[in-house]
């Protein structure tokens, strides 16, 4: 053997191995997609295995942990190397996907996307300027104040989720309330966390950013001032969000029960409330001082994907068959996107946490009062600083004017390209 | 004649294919990065815009312009360098006591193996434990200081809410990691260091406090300045417990936001692929820096 052939051989084991990793068989007619998400739901719900089963189309499903999920799928829309048939896009973060034109446009052929049916909200953010929906949403993610039933008898005398919401009329209302509760015993909340900041979040006037400039609304200027009025005054239980005491408090018999309300939409319920064995059926969902919205999973094809079929039907069972979204609703309990079907399963539902309250009706109220218009891309990073900011002033470290001025400053350091007034 | 020239040009051959794998792994996986990221970092890459430029050192500039940056150097240092003297201080007098031949301590394997075991735990779990301790209403540290009895929770610290406790419980975690580590190195640096030395000051009546300052210790320097420097590069790249610590949101006023912490952000949190790429070059011009300084101080040792 001479030094050429070896060389020729060696050098082919050494490739073979990368080559190896990169081919795929011979590509057959399409009988496979590429999904990557930061939900298990598609997994965990049965999703994929009802998509499988209907339609033979295997599923090369992949699930980044939610919080590395940006950094994950970032870098391949950038490269546009390996990017998957079909991307998710969070409510934090979708608005910026949809106008990035990384998704194709489902409203032409051979897409023709029907919103009609869509809960306004549902559909908006998935539209870009041009009007063109690129991504759509098979959830809808309306929110409310969770209490106890058992803390309203014994302070208020009543459970009925209609007199219990106006306690939390408007934050004077749930500030004197959390007075009377801090009296009995008990804490209006948790902790300063996502739900009091949820409600003047989703309603502000402005979004953090207008032409490239950072504003600090008015709703958010309040949300400091009641948060510290909150907390000096004890009326929460200075719990961190999701941390094991913070879970604990809401898993507590009603015996033990203290803090009196938490705020979630309705993922909160199905994933997070229902999962509370000790105080399963002592909970109520209400209007707080405000409407909200929390979260939510937009998916859209990727414009240049190989397989738009394929990845199409995947879409549309998931979004647009309203026999498969009726049969999902019923099975999963989510609260679908789609109006027609929300209202034809309304009737049937009701649920154990809650003590046997219909949730589905009081989510549909809610959905349409929604308003995503002020969600951007820079969210969820300038949300991070905030909360940062927020335990400074709640502490003292920093008074009012600082805390404002801080989390400009930082949030300029992350952003140098904007500014500020 | 033509034989041997074929024989040897095939043995040189061979030479170069056994060392192409490591080569081709070396590329792919060192150069390239290291390549790009330079390249990267003339650009103003960033992930939420359509358009990469080319921008020239502009990044660098910026950043070095930037307070925050410095900020985040100088969190690394006030965490790194009550460490280093609390690891070394501690390292060696644990190392001096268990290789000390006249008190002939049993089980001197076995306390190598516990101290070393700190540095075996996951960094990420170490962050959760962390907290979990420090918690400000539930934390045990909380609860062992002030009890949990009524009213208790009033006089609670909020230890991860203060600049100081939140750098100190860094500084001490990163001692506590690698203090075992350290000592091992000790250790390893006392059993080179001849017997017949200790030998001759027992028979000139030197006292241990006179055999460790003017035998062990000085003998010691070399392992010395080896562990400081590595301890600082790695100090450099601090990372993990930090952001694990604080959830990657950089601690009161954002004093856990070290050097790497505040690279990993720029270029993964706020997208900034072509900046973050730039403070990475920078602490990479620091970690060479010091390197060299570390090369000379050997080389000077040596001689």
């Amino acid at each position: 053997m001479n030094f050429k052939t070896i060389v020729i051989h060696l050098g082919c084991i050494v490739f073979g191995f990368f080559l190896f990793a990169a081919c795929t068989p011979a590509e057959e007619e399409v009988s496979s997609i590429s999904i990557i998400t930061f939900t298990s739901e598609f997994n965990d719900q049965g999703i994929v295995d009802d998509f499988i089963a209907r339609t033979g189309i295997e599923v090369d499903l992949q699930v980044i942990p939610i919080e590395n999920y940006e950094a994950k799928i970032r870098p391949l829309l950038a490269t546009g190397q390996e990017v998957p048939d079909i991307f998710v896009g969070e409510a934090a973060y979708v608005r910026q996907f949809v106008e990035a034109g990384h998704w194709d446009n489902l409203s032409a052929a051979p897409y023709n996307a029907d919103v009609s049916g869509m809960y306004d909200y549902a559909a908006e953010m998935g539209t870009n300027e041009d009007g063109e929906v690129v991504a759509l949403t098979w959830q809808t993610t309306p929110g409310g104040w969770f209490y106890r039933r058992s803390i309203a008898n014994e302070v208020f005398g009543t459970d009925d989720p209609d007199e219990v919401a106006a306690l939390f009329a408007d934050w004077d209302a749930v500030l004197a309330n959390a007075e009377i509760l801090k009296n009995a015993g008990y804490t209006m909340f948790a902790g300063i966390g996502e739900t009091i900041f949820r409600i003047f979040y989703s309603n502000r006037a402005a979004p953090w950013v207008e032409n490239d400039e950072f504003i600090i609304d008015d709703q958010i200027k309040e949300y400091f001032r009641a948060a510290k009025t909150i907390r000096d005054a004890g009326y929460d239980a200075k719990l961190s969000d999701w941390t094991g005491p913070f879970m604990e408090a809401m898993n507590t018999s009603p015996e033990d029960a203290d803090v009196f309300v938490y705020g979630w939409p309705t993922w909160g319920l199905q994933f997070v409330l229902a999962g509370q064995e000790n105080s399963s059926g002592d909970w109520a969902v209400t209007t707080g001082p405000g409407p909200f919205f929390w979260g939510g999973t937009w998916l859209g094809i990727y414009k240049d994907s190989e397989n738009k079929e394929a990845a199409w039907e995947f879409v549309r069972m998931l979004t647009q068959d309203e026999e498969y979204m009726n049969a999902y609703t019923r099975k999963s309990e989510d609260f679908l996107s789609n109006r027609n079907v929300m209202e034809s399963v309304i009737a049937d539902f009701s649920s154990e946490t809650l003590g046997g309250q219909n949730h589905f009706a009081y989510f549909a109220e809610q959905a349409e009062g929604i308003d995503g218009s002020t969600i951007q891309g820079y969210d969820y990073q300038i949300n991070q600083i905030l909360s940062q900011v927020m335990n400074e002033y709640l502490e003292g470290s920093l008074n009012y004017d600082e805390a404002l001025e801080s989390l400009t400053d930082q949030v300029l350091t992350a952003f140098p390209r904007l500014t500020a007034r | 004649m033509d034989q041997t020239k074929t024989s040897r040009i095939s043995r040189e051959g061979y030479g170069y294919l056994f060392v192409l794998p490591f080569f081709l792994a070396f590329a792919v996986f060192w150069v390239y990065p290291i390549v790009n990221t330079f390249v990267t970092s003339l650009t103003n890459e960033d992930f939420t815009l359509p358009d990469r430029v080319f921008v020239g050192f502009q990044n660098y500039i910026d950043e070095l312009l930037r307070p925050e940056f410095w900020g985040s150097l100088a969190n690394t240092f006030i965490i790194w360098i009550p460490n280093i003297i609390a690891q070394l201080s501690l390292a060696l007098f644990i190392a001096v006591v268990l290789t000390e031949e006249r008190l002939k301590l049993r089980g001197v394997g076995a306390f190598r193996a516990i101290f070393f075991f700190p540095n075996l735990v996951t960094i990420a779990s170490l962050g959760i434990l962390t907290y979990a301790i420090l918690d400000w209403q539930s934390g045990a540290l909380n609860q062992l200081i002030f009890g949990t009895g009524e009213g208790a929770s009033e006089n609670y610290i909020f230890w991860l809410n203060s600049p100081e406790y939140s750098r100190a419980t860094v500084s001490i975690v990163q001692t506590w990691m690698w203090f075992g580590y350290t000592m091992i190195l000790f250790m390893a640096g006392i059993q080179t260091i001849p017997q017949s030395l200790f030998e001759a000051a027992h028979i000139d009546g030197a006292s241990r406090w006179q055999n460790f300052w003017k035998i062990t210790f000085p003998l010691l320097s070399p392992v010395m300045v080896y562990i400081i420097i590595t301890s600082f590069i790695g100090g450099l790249n601090m990372f993990d417990f930090p952001w694990v610590l604080t959830q990657g949101r950089g601690g009161p006023e954002q004093s856990l936001t070290t050097a790497a912490v505040y690279m990993y952000k720029r270029a993964f949190q706020w997208y900034q692929l072509g900046s973050g790429s730039s403070v990475s070059y920078i602490l990479f011009f620091f970690t060479a820096i010091f390197s060299a300084f570390y090369l000379r101080m050997t080389a000077k040792l040596k001689d």
